[in-house]
């Protein structure tokens, strides 16, 4: 068995795992599946050790790593606020993973070196800080979707991860303008991914605000599910439907 | 109405998050429509306000729509940071949150003008970089004097090095490094020649003495001295069937140039399309004399290229700023998380 492959298995056993755990979370409890989840974050780990090598490379250039990315940093923050989730809350949250997951089927495995372009510090620390500011946003849409986000201590957890994924989404925002300055010359271009990157960045820093504005405070669950959408469209949308030069 | 409630109203919350809603809209909305026509917004195209004003056009409603919110979204961000400043002065101790939320506001209205900026002023264009020297106003005379490619082991293209040899604007020389993500800056910044793209051209000539066969090369910064004057290379290109087509400039003792195209092509027409030249006579140079001896083309040495992007942009000088601002109010913001109690 060649390494390309055997790093391939690990995230299908991962992927499969994080299956059956967000079925035991919504039947039974969550507390059973902390070790399972910590064994898919070190599959998944080792995934990408394994692709970095064959690829001389930071492993997050094509779809397939763009999905199991995501898929990796779902579980990692699942693990780590496991506590700040129900039982219902946790499973839709790891349903999310394994949708990314699936990744893993769809998409061909092909090992590329890398363009000249993507040959730069700024790209590794781009990408990972992007995903897990989708990561964090997506958890605080789940959050706003239970009526238990109404409650004090939830409604600050969701500002609070929206500070987080914003303050990462902003680190991302420099270091691709840095990129892009470096490469194109350019900090910003008319392309879809940058343009959806600006409203995402603008949306979510607008949130920031809302719990300073009591009239509008009472809407703020709905602001959070709808940035499900802007996330699917800058992440999967400009990706796969449009010229943008970051289309996988 | 005291200066007090002007500030309090035209930095109010509630209007700055609904003018923000209301960009956010715009800009989808001008995705969308820049997505739908491609005809009219090229992939890929620089943020370049001209293009949307010259000429104006119905398609480009939503960017009008962007300006005008952008505006009035700029003026509710400067009065909310002078109404930040207002409140601090009255606090004795501080929070570095508050301080990381002033930076980060001061940090946007820097962007802003930084695109403002670039969006009336950025200039670009591209050019091939070889042997041969390029001239570009504002830029200088460069050329490169070594490209080196280096490869994967599977042969695709890793990284290109270009020794970058020339004399700014302003008559200093500069002998630069350039590569891939590492651009040759110039004026701190504001003017870059980048990499875009490398390819191979004609970089010098071999001619072949028609009576022994001897060879004699040129190349761009080389001559050959005649009984009337000095040859030079002036250009070496293509033609659509593949022929290379050469262009040399006889300069005579009195000043006086003369054009002289040979060329590898039996096919006149297709090597005079490239002359844009309908005068016939200038192609049928395929023989030079110099020196009582006949030369008549022999091959093209080809070299590596770069296609080279060469921007002006002076928005760089307050994106900067913006982006150090952003990063010390990350870093305030931080502190403020894991201590959770005023640092200032």
């Amino acid at each position: 068995m060649n390494l390309q492959l055997f790093a391939r298995i690990l995230v299908y056993i991962s992927v499969v795992i994080v299956f059956i755990s967000a079925i035991i979370a919504l039947v039974y409890d969550k507390k059973y599946i902390k070790k399972p989840i910590i064994i898919v974050v070190v599959f998944t780990g080792l995934f990408f050790l394994i692709r970095a090598y064959l690829k001389e490379f930071f492993p997050f250039t094509d779809k397939l790593e763009s999905f199991i990315t995501l898929f990796w940093l779902i579980c990692i923050s699942a693990v780590y606020y496991i506590n700040k989730f129900s039982n219902k809350e946790f499973s839709v949250l790891l349903f999310l993973a394994f949708l990314a997951g699936l990744g893993v089927f769809i998409f061909k495995d092909i090992i590329k070196y890398p363009p000249p372009y993507l040959r730069t510090i700024w790209y590794p620390l781009h990408v990972p800080a992007s995903f897990l500011a989708y990561t964090f946003w997506f958890m605080a849409a789940i959050k706003s979707m239970f009526k238990s986000s109404t409650h004090h201590s939830n409604s600050a957890f969701i500002s609070n991860l929206n500070r987080n994924a914003y303050m990462l989404f902003t680190f991302g925002m420099i270091s691709g303008g840095i990129w892009g300055y470096l490469a194109w010359g350019a900090y910003f271009l008319w392309d879809p991914k940058l343009v959806w990157s600006l409203i995402l960045w603008f949306y979510y820093g607008n949130l920031l605000h809302i719990d300073y504005i009591p009239s509008l405070k009472k809407y703020k669950r709905n602001f959070y599910i709808a940035g499900i959408f802007l996330i699917l469209i800058t992440f999967i949308g400009t990706g796969f439907f449009s010229r943008s030069i970051h289309r996988f | 109405m005291n200066i007090r409630k002007i500030i309090e109203i035209l930095g109010n919350k509630k209007a700055g998050f609904l003018l923000t809603m209301v960009m956010v809209l715009s800009l989808i909305s001008g995705s969308l429509v820049m997505n739908m026509n491609v005809d009219i917004y090229p992939p890929f195209f620089e943020f370049d306000f001209k293009y949307f004003f010259y000429p104006v056009q119905p398609v480009h409603m939503w960017f009008y729509f962007l300006l005008i919110v952008s505006l009035a979204y700029s003026i509710n961000l400067v009065f909310c940071v002078i109404e930040q400043f207002l409140l601090v002065k009255k606090i004795k101790n501080i929070e570095a949150k508050r301080w990381a939320s002033i930076l980060a506001h001061i940090a946007v209205i820097f962007a802003l003008i930084a695109h403002l900026i670039e969006g009336s002023t950025v200039k670009s264009n591209y050019v091939e970089i070889s042997k041969k020297p390029v001239s570009i106003n504002g830029f200088g005379s460069f050329y490169a004097e070594s490209i080196q490619e280096k490869f994967y082991p599977d042969g695709k293209l890793k990284d290109v090095i270009v020794n970058l040899k020339g004399q700014k604007a302003d008559g200093t020389e500069f002998d630069k490094i350039m590569s891939y993500n590492n651009p040759v800056t110039f004026t701190a910044g504001i003017r870059t020649i980048l990499i875009q793209q490398i390819t191979s051209a004609g970089s010098s000539i071999v001619l072949k003495r028609n009576s022994d066969g001897k060879t004699l090369p040129l190349d761009y910064q080389g001559q050959i001295k005649t009984p009337e004057g000095l040859l030079r290379l002036a250009g070496i290109e293509k033609t659509k069937s593949g022929f290379w087509l050469v262009y040399l400039k006889h300069i005579l003792k009195n000043s006086e140039e003369k054009s002289i195209y040979l060329t590898g092509s039996e096919d006149i027409k297709d090597a005079c399309s490239l002359t844009q030249n309908k005068d016939y006579f200038l192609c049928r140079h395929m023989n030079i004399v110099i020196k009582n001896e006949t030369y008549s083309f022999f091959k093209v040495i080809e070299t590596p290229v770069i296609y080279a992007l060469v921007k002006y942009n002076p928005g760089v000088h307050f994106i900067l700023p913006a982006a150090l601002l952003m990063c010390v109010s990350l870093i305030l913001q931080m502190l403020s998380t894991q201590k959770k109690k005023p640092v200032l």
